[in-house]
């Protein structure tokens, strides 16, 4: 299975088991350093990741957003792309409904399928 | 899945007694003799994910993941790229499931149509639900969608996942249990889905009830008169079950829609005999 495209959802229990890995997360951007060089993201269980950016960010990243990256050797995650949902998307998200997804997306790899066989 | 009969009703477009659980009468080898050689429209929409499109199976112009038929799918996922002709928008989408997948949709935006009716591109970087057909060219996949539009709230994406583990499960129940299976399809659409908080009993059964659930409803199901089967019959039909544990099915079974009280409080039928 060609691993490079996969980029998994996930939440905090799931960061160790995913290091050195590309994943997406999708959490609550929370306080963004004086630099801006990197921002706390509250994932969907409810625990704290930081997020480290590789350009300095010019806006704040608050509300809903999704974080492209690699998981570091530190649990932390290197963003490679990032999308910021607007209030209106992220006030009426329901963030445990989609941990339940992540989890069960985790547990069920034969139905939510992920990974194309090589040829 | 949805049974989608035209083929062109887009999202959420269920037909009544449509069938939420049926793959359709076409993928049943139902189709009649002189349509063999006529194209056979296909009756329902999948939601899957894009490596389950990009890894199906095909034979002549229908596409297979596992058993099911994965020809007409929905998805969710983000724009990558996006290129723009007059006659044609293609895009790059991208689920994190796998490489990212060509999807087209044919629009008439040439020069004599005036900008305010041409149809919009979608950016780079928005989540968009793609519905469309499977279809590969050159040994490679793609999408040519009969709608794609942005998503309105990212709750659509959780429950698009949710919604590709459920179809996934329930048809791979359904083909381990023919007889329930057909039982679904060719009957009315029951809808019993399990989803229910109260339902903690286990659910051996495929359709979502508890044991004690589905022998009382069976038992009100099979009730002859109009006015119905009175709870006292039920629990003397049940000998073996108490009292209590007979209202509470049948009070669970009333609010999930499946029985009804018809003279009385103590008369039921059910809705689908």
């Amino acid at each position: 299975m060609t691993e490079d495209f996969i980029k998994p959802r996930i939440n905090f229990s799931m960061l160790t088991k995913y290091r050195g890995r590309e994943v997406c997360v999708l959490g609550i951007g929370k306080q963004v350093d004086n630099n801006g060089t990197s921002f706390i993201l509250s994932t969907s269980d409810n625990q704290e990741v930081k997020v480290i950016m590789q350009e300095p960010l010019n806006e704040y990243v608050s509300g809903l957003t999704e974080v492209h990256g690699q998981v570091d050797q530190r649990n932390q995650i290197i963003c490679h792309n990032y999308i910021n949902f607007p209030k209106e998307v992220s006030d009426n998200f329901d963030i445990n409904l989609y941990n339940d997804a992540v989890e069960l997306m985790s547990r069920l790899p034969e139905h939510y399928i992920t990974g194309v066989p090589e040829k | 899945m949805w049974n989608n009969q035209g083929g062109f009703q887009g999202y959420g477009g269920d037909q009544g007694g449509g069938g939420y659980m049926s793959p359709g009468a076409g993928g049943f080898g139902a189709s009649q003799p002189d349509e063999k050689r006529a194209r056979s429209r296909v009756q329902s929409i999948m939601p899957c994910t894009v490596a389950q499109i990009l890894s199906a199976t095909q034979t002549e112009d229908k596409f297979f993941s596992g058993p099911n038929e994965i020809s007409q799918v929905t998805l969710v996922g983000l724009v990558r790229s996006v290129n723009e002709t007059p006659t044609r928008l293609d895009y790059e989408v991208d689920d994190m499931t796998g490489p990212h997948l060509e999807v087209k949709q044919f629009v008439d935006n040439d020069d004599s149509v005036p900008d305010n009716e041409k149809v919009q591109a979608l950016q780079e970087n928005t989540y968009v639900r793609v519905c469309g057909h499977v279809r590969a060219f050159g040994g490679k996949r793609n999408i040519v969608a009969f709608k794609i539009v942005p998503i309105r709230e990212m709750n659509e994406l959780t429950c698009h996942i949710l919604e590709v583990i459920h179809s996934s499960v329930a048809l791979s129940k359904m083909h381990n249990q023919p007889d329930g299976g057909m039982a679904n399809v060719n009957g009315s659409m029951k809808m019993e889905t399990g989803y229910t908080n109260s339902n903690t009993n286990g659910g051996g059964m495929f359709n979502g009830l508890s044991q004690v659930q589905s022998q009382v409803h069976t038992a009100i199901r099979n009730t002859l008169t109009d006015q119905g089967i009175s709870v006292e019959i039920v629990c003397k039909q049940l000998r073996g079950v108490p009292e209590k544990a007979v209202r509470d099915a049948i009070e669970f079974l009333s609010s999930e829609g499946h029985i009804y009280s018809t003279i009385d409080d103590e008369h039921y039928k059910a809705t689908d005999s």
